[in-house]
This record gives structure tokens, sequence and C-alpha cells, in this order.
């Protein structure tokens, strides 16, 4: 409710600004506040976020810079850049620029190329797009501007002919790890516009193959002093690899790896075995990049692999998903709200075994894979499969409704209206409903089950 | 207050919306509570349409909309 109150505050325009601007250095308040002003459709709302640029408080002037960003203010940009050049790049600043995208930072993001923020100037560059293209060009062979390719990872983020002409020429460029930026910035380009409609399938039994969500087993993190990914998502659906293995080390769980090892809670490293077996069932999709995987004394870990997905399936399409309340999936709190369901557009799948959709994390794999992976002996562990059709995402807390049905957001409101005039009961729902029944005492148990309050279903008499 | 807000909740959305209408047109302080409580509609059109009432209620709205800014509800 308090962003929709934000809104209407700054569509109110001069009439809230005052009343507003009396708040603004209170430092619970300046971050909402300042908001609300850098969106106000009064003019001089702005003038007093830009005075705020010299206050004393460092929170204060980073919140209000963060605001100045989404102003999108072009008026902001000079007051920003003395920010950076008075107290020093943070990357809060940078990014505000980007926001704003007014060609006239593009200097100094240029410079900032050179320091410790660069991967966050390389994405302003990127969000100012056209006027940094010449810019950019121009620092491409000078190697403290492009570090690790730096520049080059900001032209792909540009997509005019100009940056691609420069990004194919970098492909031949010495240094293995510039080339290799160019490579995946071009073929990511190359496989958004290439998509073809006619050859898309509907997709029929699917499942979605997640890594255990506990910390029980195994799991690493990419070492990125050495090779720093600011776009993993981008970096796992884009199989070029890279010019040398991928260093990797354990980042927590048991000392011994699976079959399966979760990477920085976004990607997979999959072990020799299940290589072996998705090469010799034929399954797409799919494709690995050389890792060096360090344990947890620092040992270095033979046998495994990075696996790209480049499968491909729609966006996901909530409107057949069924809304519906279920208990909590932790002990004692209240029960959720959830989709139940993830369908992708028809006519979206490419066929293949192992696929993304473009707005969710979750790996999606054919039956195939999933009955290859139950036949495994000695078993694969830590890994869990669930049909699309069971899949949940919790809503009941959701601001954004916008994908959902008129029906769905009217079940929606009425299950929230439900929860909240039970929210202060400390008894579940269910179980308030059954003890207040005179239950059955077998079916009573089995409320509370249901409910988590108690653990085991056997030896109930 | 409350009372209203409450009330209006616990309707379908055709019938939130007529009492809406009617809210937005008294422009009274019963009325700027109900509203507020109405930007959280799961309709996007309710709640935009309570966004809008408040906007034309103009400043006797600005103070609650504040205190609902800043309770970050």
């Amino acid at each position: 409710m308090s962003d929709l109150a934000g809104e209407t505050l700054a569509q109110m325009g001069a009439k809230a600004t005052k009343p507003l601007e009396d708040l603004l250095t209170i430092p619970r308040y300046t971050g909402r506040v300042a908001y609300v002003l850098s969106q106000s459709t009064d003019p001089e709302a702005l003038s007093s976020l830009l005075l705020l640029l010299k206050h004393e408080n460092s929170d204060i002037r980073e919140m209000v810079i963060r605001a100045l960003g989404s102003s999108g203010d072009k008026r902001a940009t000079y007051p920003i850049i003395r920010h950076i050049k008075q107290y020093g790049a943070s990357p809060t600043a940078i990014l505000a620029l980007g926001e704003i995208a007014d060609f006239q930072a593009v200097p100094l993001l240029i410079e900032e190329l050179k320091g410790i923020q660069r991967w966050f100037a390389a994405r302003a560059l990127g969000q100012i797009g056209e006027p940094a293209v010449e810019a950019l060009i121009k620092v491409l062979n000078q190697s403290e501007y492009n570090h690790q390719g730096v520049a080059v990872y900001a032209l792909g983020l540009i997509r005019t002919e100009k940056a691609l002409a420069s990004l194919t020429e970098m492909v031949k460029h010495p240094d293995q790890i510039v080339s290799w930026r160019a490579a995946m910035a071009l073929i990511e380009i190359e496989q958004k516009e290439e998509t073809n409609e006619k050859n898309m399938r509907t997709l029929t039994d699917s499942f979605t193959l997640t890594l255990s969500p506990t910390a029980q087993y195994f799991y690493a993190s990419i070492v990125d002093e050495l090779l720093y990914l600011p776009d993993m998502n981008q970096f796992l659906r884009t199989p070029v690899p890279p010019p040398f293995p991928v260093p990797c080390r354990y980042s927590g769980g048991k000392a011994n790896p699976e079959d399966f090892i979760a990477l920085d809670g976004i990607g997979w490293l999959i072990s020799d075995r299940l290589r072996t077996l998705f090469t010799a069932m034929g399954f797409t999709g799919w494709a690995t990049y050389p890792v060096e995987l360090r344990g947890k004394n620092g040992e270095l870990i033979h046998g495994y692999h990075g696996l790209f997905v480049s499968g491909k399936i729609g966006p996901v399409d909530y409107t057949r998903s069924q809304v519906q309340i279920v208990p909590h999936t932790l002990i004692g709190l209240e029960p959720d709200i959830i989709l139940k369901g993830l369908y992708p557009k028809d006519h979206s799948w490419d066929g293949s075994d192992f696929f993304l959709s473009p707005d969710s994390a979750l790996l999606m794999v054919s039956e195939l894979v999933i009955k290859a992976l139950s036949s495994l002996k000695p078993p694969a562990k830590n890994w869990i499969a669930e049909p699309l059709s069971e899949v949940k995402r919790s809503i009941r807390f959701e601001k954004n409704i916008s994908f959902l049905t008129k029906e769905q957001k009217e079940q929606l409101h009425e299950l929230r209206n439900i929860l909240e005039s039970h929210s202060s009961s400390p008894v579940p729902l269910e179980t308030k409903a059954a003890l207040e029944a005179k239950t059955e005492v077998k079916q009573l148990l089995d409320v509370l089950i249901k409910n988590r309050c108690l653990y085991q279903t056997e030896n109930i008499q | 207050m409350k009372f209203i807000s409450n009330e209006i909740k616990n309707y379908n959305w055709r019938i939130r919306k007529d009492k809406l209408e009617k809210l937005a047109r008294s422009g009274t302080a019963d009325s700027i509570a109900a509203l507020i409580q109405a930007l959280q509609d799961v309709h996007d059109e309710l709640a935009q349409m309570a966004a809008e009432s408040l906007v034309n209620i103009g400043l006797p709205a600005v103070q609650p909309l504040i205190a609902t800014l800043l309770n970050g509800e």
C-alpha cells in the first residue's frame, strides 16, 4: 500500500512537496520520502533533493542519490558528478548516472572503468547506450580501461550497429578474456534475435530440476577476482566456454561433493558421471564449460564441469496456474497463498531436454532426463524433480500481481482477507476449525500433522 | 474509519467499485481512510481509482497518505 501511497503523493505535486521536505532529513524516512519527491509532478521537488547532496550524513546522501537516479531527471547529472569527484565513486552514484542516461556523464564513467567500481560503470555506460559507443571504442585497446574485458561487456549491452561491428573486431583480440567476452556478447544477441516461432513446440510432460535447498551438500562459488561474471544468468544461457577453467571453490556444506553441485545459488556443476550419462543419452540443450574446483581445504577436485543450458522455452503463462491456500512449509508459520503450476506459453519450446524460460531461473528438463537420473546406481544425490504442474510460487505478499487474471486476483483478495482476519490466532485455521468441531482424535491428529504440528504419521491408532 | 475500510474489503470487486465511486464523491475524512485502504486492492483499476480520488481530494489527504507511506505497510 505504501508504494501506491507514495505514487499518489507524487501525483499531488506541489501540495505534498513541503510536508515531505520537512521529513527528508530524518534518516529512517529519507529513502522513502526522497523517492516520492524524485517522482513528483512538482518540478521544484528536485531542488530539495539536490541540496541534500551536501548533507553531512553519508547515508542520507546515498539515499538521495538513489532517488535522483530514479527521477531520470538530467538536472541531477552534474550534481552527482560533483558528488563523485568530492566523495569518490560509490555503486549507487554510478548506477544513478546510468539510470539518468545523460551523455554528459560518459567521460566520468569511462574514467571509472579503471577503478574498483568498473563493472558498475560498464553497466551505466550500457544504459546510456549509443552516446557512449564512440568513447568505449576508443578505449577498447587500452588495457587499463578494459581490464577483464569490462569495456567489451559495456559495448555488448549496447546493441547498435556500430557497437556490434566493434564487438566482431574484438573477437580477434589477443587477450583471450577480451575475445571471449566479445564472442559471448555476440552470441547472446544472436540467440535473442533468431527465435523462430514456427519451429517451436508445445511442452508436454516436463519437470523442474532443483538442487537441494539445504546446506547439507557441498556447494561452491566462483572466484570472481579471477573471472568476474557481471551477469551470471546470461553466462549460464550462452554456451561459449571461457578461455580458461572457471575458478570455483567450496563455499559450504559437506566436504565431499555429490554428482550435482550448486554454484552461487544459480548455476550448476555436474560430475563426470552425469556428463557421460547426458552424452550417452543424446540429451540436447546443454553443454559444459571447464572449471577448476577447489575443496574445503583448497585441494583441487577433479571430475567436475560447469553446466550451460542453451535450450529454450517462452515466458510463463501464470493465468493457467491455480490460486490455492496451503500450510506453510515452515513449522509454526501461517498458511501461505500460492500459484500452483508453472505453464510456459504454448508453441514456445525448442524441444530440448534441458531448457530455461526467460522469466524463471528454474531449470526445466524432459521426463527422459528424470528417468535417466533415477536409474543411476549408486543413486545421484542432491537433486529434486517436480512436475511443472506441481511447482508452487508464493503470492500471499506479492505486490505486483498484474500477471494474474481478474478471477485469480479476486480469489487472492478473498484468501488474503481470510488469513488477515485470523492472523492474530496462534492456532492454524484448519486446526482451530477441527478443534471447534470436536473432530475424532484420528482426524484431529491428521489435521495437526498436515499443519506440521507433529512430524510422524506412523503409529497413530 | 476502520469499520468502513473493512466493510468494503469484504465485498466482491463490482460492489467494491460502486462503493469506492460513492466514497470518492463524498470526500470526507472517513472516505479518505477507506480510499487509502483501497490502494492495496488486488485489482489495479480499483487501486488506481482510489489513488485518483485521493489526488482529487488534495490537501486533506496529504497527511494521511504520508502516514501510510511512513508506516511502510
